[in-house]
């Protein structure tokens, strides 16, 4: 166990390609490629033509990864979003360049959002992106389990129990070898994670929507840890920056399993920038709009949908994605985005 | 401009992009082939294919094409590297997009809007604030995302002015503005008239600048500054008491002055003006006139003081029985006017009814009478209490000791100075406001008055 | 070998003590932070020492600074200062606080001890923009100087700690003003004379804080390194009367620590570590990077350079929670230790029982020394819980440790954030020798989130309908509206839109090429020399030496008047054409100055030296001038062209309409 923490660690201090800023701005470490990549990468959906959308998106969600894990030489990252705004914000006057390094990051993905459509999950996040590979690997299986209504599946419950398994030993490793601040908070993200797991191998019908709404109270935990002035990260702040966390890797590793039994499962149920995302894609530009003519409730775009969000045409805004699957593979084009100014 | 013009001004720009590079490139002032230039051309390029071919919107790619010569030939003398330069490009493609659509999708208010949002942000960040450029970036990005929305664009203009404008109290003066945006932008009303939304409006502004001390000291505290305060026993020991002597002295003016009040606004007797003015009195009277004129009456020294303490062995001054007693001077008006006003709204009739069927008078005005009354008494009871527990110019005359909330306030600010009492003045804000909150909800559990609507809910 | 292990520690420790006794933030350059007390006296004891423990403690303010150590009048001294806003002067022998100043800002560094005029003086800046010296014996006060004007707007000022070397004080100080009419974000490089506090020289080297400045003397010539918090570092000659800067290295992150220096090895070489995490080895004469070191999470604090067994070994502690050993040529791992916690504290090297050791605070809560060596852990101290809670680490710089050496013996010296200063004797019994750590915390927070899971999340979400939407999206609003709450110093709000004329003391490269010909030049300057009084405005004059007068503008808002004479005054002045003209400007100024009238040194610039940036140098015409008018800066014709580009895509948004308005 020993070895592989020293190997984890290794890993973890040499993931970045870069030793520094590419070129900083002004004398100082803040660079604008993590602002330019999201903006070129969010902008791209609305302009690329419909022939070639999924293979666009999926270069998308390689070009993510490979940019902010490994080129980025530091990103900040999801759990921190809004602690850096306010952060940011309070700068101004202080250290321009530094307020613009921490209102960067949220600040283009909300633009972005409101102008070119909520693409950010389905076309650049980096962890949707990895989930969403590895949970292709089994996606017959998850095709599978939702046409038949999600009945109690062995198979299912024992990839869960191995998952809790795994958990509860590398908690015990790390408990026993490091002391853990209040920052290390994505250990508990991850065992909520698991358990959720858990109870969704008994009642994944009844269940699941109503798991959905925790992503509010994961939204208002980072909110008001934002308040609090605590740095939460993220379970990708191993990847962002060049740092051994190894409360990060834990929750990656795990997310990654997870993603083998519930497709974007962190997406789904956990992820407070998703909540975000929804309220400002309600002031977007871009939407989705099915055209009810057109619409022969043939379910086809429920099967494509990995979180869910169409049934026969009726999209849930809330859980959208925006990954536009629906959209191609709809037979008649009933679904349409829509751009209103 | 017509169609025929396109294809010759999508060449002219080409031709003049890679003209100048050329010339930058031979008087040394470019290098032709490092990697940002070829991507400029290259895009360049790309977008006058699709602009050749009819594709795509043909102000946008003409303009595009512009901004990109532009920086291709200018771009080194603004920032020297490539990544700003790029983000800078892109940050002015978005705005020629953003501007396209709202001039020709909106009617000419919004462009209007975007346009003087634009020249007021370039006066603010480049030409008044120091390094700012790259934030003047992000926040045009700012201003393109909400120019489709009046809203938008408002809260836009309340964040950035309070951040620019506002400092040092920018978050105070952005809360306030957001909030004053909200209650504008969803009022409702039957006439929906322009005039009541202005003076909404205007009395709102009035009212935050007036609040604006509060919300200053209110939210210029650490939760970390604060914490420490309620483990030190003094501050712990002032705050029960001034709930605790606030509590007694309403509850004691509850129990005597509703019968007074019920008196008064039922019967008619000689000198009624004149108790009415008395009643008000504490009210006129300034506070530390209030304090001088109790400890002369009931200071120990003083007669009936001495035979205060002769029979029952309990002083007025330095007590909290000499607290209770300030406390219920001052507070006395508000719930006795208040309690005065709401029976006079229960019609006799009631009372005359309940005896008719068989209850007594006491069961008349327990059972009939005070209920009917009881939101507008227990609205003068929350007054009362909010006035005893904030006395403050009698008790330091009185009774500085035992000390309540406000004593200790003024006590922190001799030995401390202004920036360490602000945390027990922010706690007691707090305090203030959560308290005033609950019992605002709780009144709405009493009974509505007859004929009342609950307008003000 | 013990015995040349005690003749070389010995050596080095004269080395140090020859000079002034602490002059940097950590001791002498290569940031040891330990002291010598020769010869030997009684040894010292354990001893706690709380300050003002009931001072308001602010969040992400250090609760104690590094300490300084010297030896005043044979006593064993300790200086330290902290977030209570007072430099305490401890004497660990006696166990007493001799004296302590309140000053009116916290003093967020260490400070320094130099020797004055036969008598030990410690330097100190705090955060109330000004720097203090007083008498290390007796705290008397011998200057204060305050550094930055106050205006009501101004934001909290940072001081580091100052450098004192070959009598000059290198003071970095950092002030900013979020007005709109007098925004400002400088920081500045200041030169003190240590005897009297008078201003040298005062160089703008950029913008946002700065970190102590550390030096040392390459070729002959003494140079002043300072690191920014944004990363870059920056070298400055500081040997003539004006500083000019050789070199600047940028840094991949953020940087708190100042460079140690290793003077001695061939090439000189500086160690800096960022919150990259790497610690890099760059060549003090170019500024080119020698090595560098990852590690696994940020490095905070200083490095530090000790021999042992003869070779330069450099220590970092990084929050991994481990402690680095690197070899100074190549940076080499010779061990690498994990302590209980994140290492936030620069180590301290010593000389204990005859073998070289080093201390470490940690976030455990623990000071630990490691033998040098061998890196093997000796001894640990627990210090206490922290006043504060674990939320700004990384983004404040927290004391370390500092120690005594005598004989064969050491004591330890540390603030620690529990609020106590503890002096802790590593012989001999101590009530803080640590004790196991229990790591079992982790459990519990798991516990509790399961807990709260089952019970209160689970319910709630199969009873509450609609837990999103609307509910969630009007409580965001709240918390938009709310904020996070910031320490406001009370202040009015600057409602006057007139820009301030432009800020003095730049200094940049010589000799950068300039992309455009300069049309016409500025030059920006202070008068404020002690020499410098004058009646009236119409008493200093700009001339060429051809007789030809040159327009001088004054602003009038920043004149200093004193006695009803004018002492300094913010003055510049256009020249319309520089290319090729090598002819000086003068300033003159006094009751008489006529055109054949040279009465007191003036200052002349020569405008030749290179195309776009100028370096203007006193002139010393008088034996005992004192030129230390500061003069600096040029603006130049950039900043005239620059804000109209900001405006072009709205322009061409106008032109695209109206072209499509007439084509139609």
């Amino acid at each position: 166990m020993n070895a592989f923490e020293n190997w984890l660690s290794g890993m973890a201090s040499h993931i970045k390609l870069v030793d520094q800023a590419l070129t900083g701005m002004e004398g100082s470490y803040v660079e604008l490629l993590t602002v330019l990549s999201l903006g070129l990468l969010a902008v791209l959906p609305v302009v690329i033509p419909a022939r070639h959308r999924q293979l666009s998106r999926w270069a998308c969600q390689v070009a993510g990864i490979l940019i902010f894990v490994f080129i980025v030489y530091t990103c900040l990252g999801v759990f921190g979003m809004i602690n850096n705004f306010f952060r940011g914000l309070g700068e101004i006057g202080h250290e321009n360049i530094i307020a613009l390094y921490f209102l960067s990051v949220p600040a283009t993905i909300l633009i972005t959002s409101m102008i070119f459509g909520p693409t950010f999950c389905g076309w650049v996040c980096p962890t949707g992106a990895v989930q969403e590979f590895v949970g292709s690997l089994a996606g017959k299986w998850h095709a599978a389990r939702r046409r038949a209504g999600y009945p109690f599946s062995w198979k299912y419950l024992g990839l869960s129990l191995g998952i809790a398994a795994v958990f509860f030993a590398w908690i015990g490793h790390l408990s026993a070898t490091r002391i853990f601040f209040v920052e290390d908070a994505t250990v508990y993200w991850t065992e909520i994670l698991v358990m959720i797991l858990l109870v969704l191998a008994w009642g994944m019908k009844p269940w699941d929507a109503r798991l959905r709404r925790l992503r509010v109270v994961s939204f208002w935990v980072i909110t008001l840890a934002a308040y609090a002035g605590m740095r939460v990260t993220s379970p990708v702040h191993f990847g962002f920056s060049k740092v051994y966390d190894p409360a990060s890797i834990l929750a990656t590793a795990i997310v990654v399993a997870a993603s083998l039994a519930i497709p974007r499962v962190w997406c789904r149920y956990l992820c407070p920038w998703r909540e975000a995302i929804a309220w400002v894609g309600k002031f977007s530009t871009c939407r989705l709009e099915t055209d009810p003519a057109k619409c022969s409730a043939c379910g086809g775009c429920d099967d494509v949908c990995s979180v869910e969000a169409v049934s026969q045409g009726v999209i849930d805004t809330r859980e959208c994605h925006f990954c536009l699957k629906c959209v191609d593979a709809c037979p008649h084009g009933a679904i349409q985005i829509k751009e209103k100014w | 401009m017509s169609a025929r013009w396109h294809r010759p001004l999508v060449a002219a720009v080409i031709a003049v992009h890679a003209g100048g590079i050329v010339a930058l490139g031979v008087m040394g002032l470019a290098q032709p082939f490092e990697l940002f230039n070829v991507i400029l051309m290259g895009s360049n390029l790309v977008i006058g294919a699709l602009l050749w071919r009819g594709k795509g919107d043909f102000d946008l790619g003409i303009g595009a094409m512009f901004l990109i010569v532009a920086h291709a030939l200018m771009g080194q003398r603004i920032v020297e590297d490539p990544l700003t330069g790029g983000a800078l490009l892109l940050v002015n493609i978005l705005v020629l997009y953003t501007g396209l659509k709202v001039f020709k999708c909106l009617p000419m208010r919004y462009g209007a809007v975007f346009a003087c949002g634009y020249f007021a942000l370039y006066v603010i960040f480049i030409l008044f604030l120091q390094n700012a450029s790259p934030l003047f970036l992000l926040f045009v990005a700012g201003l393109c995302a909400c120019a489709r929305r009046f809203r938008m664009t408002a809260y836009f203009w309340a964040l950035t002015l309070a951040f620019t404008f506002g400092q040092p109290y920018a978050w105070q003066t952005c809360a306030l503005m957001f909030l004053l945006l909200t209650a504008v932008f969803s009022a409702r009303g039957e006439l929906a008239a322009p005039l009541a939304l202005v003076f909404l409006a205007a009395g709102l502004a009035w009212l935050f600048l007036v609040l604006f001390p509060v919300a200053i000291v209110l939210f210029g505290e650490d939760a970390h500054n604060i914490w420490p305060l309620l483990a030190d026993p003094r501050v712990v020991s002032a705050l029960l008491t001034t709930a605790l002597t606030a509590t007694v002295s309403t509850a004691v003016l509850l129990v005597f002055g509703i019968p007074l009040a019920y008196a008064v606004s039922r019967l008619r007797f000689q000198g009624k003006p004149l108790v009415l003015a008395l009643i008000d009195l504490p009210i006129i009277i300034p506070q530390s006139v209030a304090g001088i004129v109790l400890l002369r009456a009931f200071g120990r020294q003083q007669p009936l003081g001495e035979l205060l303490s002769r029979c029952t062995g309990l002083h007025a001054d330095g007590t909290i029985l000499g607290i209770c007693l300030a406390q219920i001077f001052v507070a006395a008006p508000f719930l006795i006017k208040s309690a005065m006003i709401s029976f006079e709204n229960v019609s006799e009739d009631m009372e005359m009814s309940a005896c008719a069927l068989g209850a007594t008078p006491w069961g008349a005005f327990w059972r009939v009478a005070v209920p009917l009354a009881s939101r507008g008494i227990f609205s003068g009871a929350v007054l009362a209490w909010a006035r005893a527990a904030g006395e403050f110019g009698a008790l330091l005359l009185i009774a500085p000791t035992p000390e309540t909330a406000p004593v200790a306030v003024w006590n922190r600010f001799n030995s401390v100075g202004l920036i360490e009492t602000g945390p027990l003045v922010s706690l007691l804000l707090l305090f203030s406001l959560v308290m005033f909150f609950l019992l605002q909800f709780t009144s709405r559990l009493l009974p509505a008055q007859f004929g009342q609507t609950g307008r003000l809910a | 070998m013990r015995a040349l292990l005690l003749l070389s520690a010995a050596f080095l420790s004269l080395h140090a003590a020859a000079s002034d006794a602490w002059p940097g933030q950590r001791g002498d350059e290569r940031c040891r932070a330990s002291e010598r007390i020769d010869p030997p006296g009684p040894p010292l004891t354990e001893w706690h020492f709380r300050g003002r423990g009931d001072r308001r403690y602010e969040q992400g303010v250090a609760v104690w600074a590094s300490p300084a150590l010297a030896i005043v009048e044979g006593k064993p001294m300790a200086f330290l200062g902290g977030c209570d806003q007072t430099l305490h002067a401890l004497d660990l022998a006696s166990q007493k606080q001799i004296w302590s100043k309140v000053c009116n800002g916290i003093i967020s560094d260490a400070p320094v001890i130099g020797e004055v005029k036969g008598r030990q003086v410690v330097y100190w800046g705090s955060s109330d923009r000004t720097v203090y010296a007083h008498d290390a014996g007796t705290g008397e006060r011998v200057w204060t100087r305050e550094l930055i004007p106050p205006t009501s707007t101004l934001g909290e000022p940072w001081m580091p700690s100052p450098l004192l070397m070959d009598h000059v004080l290198y003071v970095a100080c950092f002030a900013f003003d979020k007005a709109l009419a007098r925004n400002e974000q400088n920081a500045r490089l200041c030169a003190l004379d240590p005897e009297t506090g008078d201003l040298k020289w005062k160089i703008t080297v950029g913008q946002g804080p700065l970190n102590a400045p550390a030096g040392c003397r390459i070729d002959g010539r003494n140079h002043v390194f300072v690191a920014a918090r944004k990363g870059l570092l920056r070298a400055f000659d500081v040997s003539g009367p004006v500083p000019v800067e050789r070199w600047s290295f940028q840094m991949p992150h953020e940087v708190m620590a100042s460079p140690a220096v290793d003077a001695r090895s061939e090439p000189p070489a500086l160690f800096l570590g960022s919150k990259f995490g790497d610690l890099m080895a760059i060549d003090a004469r170019a500024g080119k990077r020698l090595w560098h070191r990852m590690t696994g999470n940020w490095i905070d604090n200083n490095a530090c350079v000790g021999s042992v067994e003869g070779r330069s070994v450099v220590y970092v502690g990084s929050h991994d929670y481990c402690v680095y050993a690197l070899d100074s040529a190549n940076g080499g791992v010779l061990w690498k230790r994990p302590l209980g916690g994140e290492v936030y504290s620069a180590p301290c090297f010593f000389q204990f029982e005859n073998r070289p050791a080093v201390a470490f605070a940690s976030m455990d809560n623990r000071l630990t020394v490691l033998d040098a060596a061998t890196g093997s852990v000796t001894a640990a101290f627990f210090t206490g819980e922290p006043v504060w809670d674990k939320v700004s680490k990384g983004e404040t710089l927290w004391g370390s440790p500092a120690a005594f050496e005598e004989g064969a013996r050491a004591t330890l010296v540390h603030g620690s954030s529990s609020g106590s200063v503890y002096s802790l004797p590593l012989s001999g019994p101590n009530s803080l020798r640590a004790q196991v750590r229990t790591t079992g915390g982790l459990w519990v927070g798991i516990g509790v989130c399961f807990l709260v899971f089952v019970c209160i999340l689970l319910p709630a979400a199969w009873f509450w309908p609609g837990m999103g939407g609307r509910f969630s999206a009007r409580l965001l609003f709240c918390l938009v509206l709310s904020g996070v709450p910031a320490v406001v110093r009370a202040g009015e709000s600057a409602f006057s839109l007139t820009p301030a004329p432009p800020e003095v003391f730049e200094t940049y490269r010589e000799g950068a090429p300039a992309p455009l010909p300069p049309k016409g030049v500025t030059v920006l300057g202070r008068l404020d020399s002690p020499s410098f009084s004058i009646g009236d405005i119409s008493q200093v004059a700009a001339r060429l030496p051809s007789g030809k007068t040159v327009p001088l503008m004054v602003d009038e808002r920043r004149i200093l008047r004193e006695f009803g004479k004018i002492v300094s005054l913010d003055f510049w002045f256009a020249l319309p054409d520089v290319s090729g003209a090598s002819e000086p400007v003068v300033l003159r100024w006094g009751t008489d100055i006529s055109a054949g009238n040279k009465l007191v040194p003036g200052i002349s610039c020569d405008v030749s030296q290179s195309a776009r940036y100028r370096i203007l140098s006193p002139i010393s015409s008088s034996p005992d001038a004192e030129a230390s008018a500061s003069v600096g800066v040029i603006a130049d014709t950039k900043a005239s062209f620059i804000p109209l580009w900001y405006l072009l895509p709205m322009v061409l948004v106008f032109a695209l309409l109206t072209l499509r308005k007439l084509g139609t």
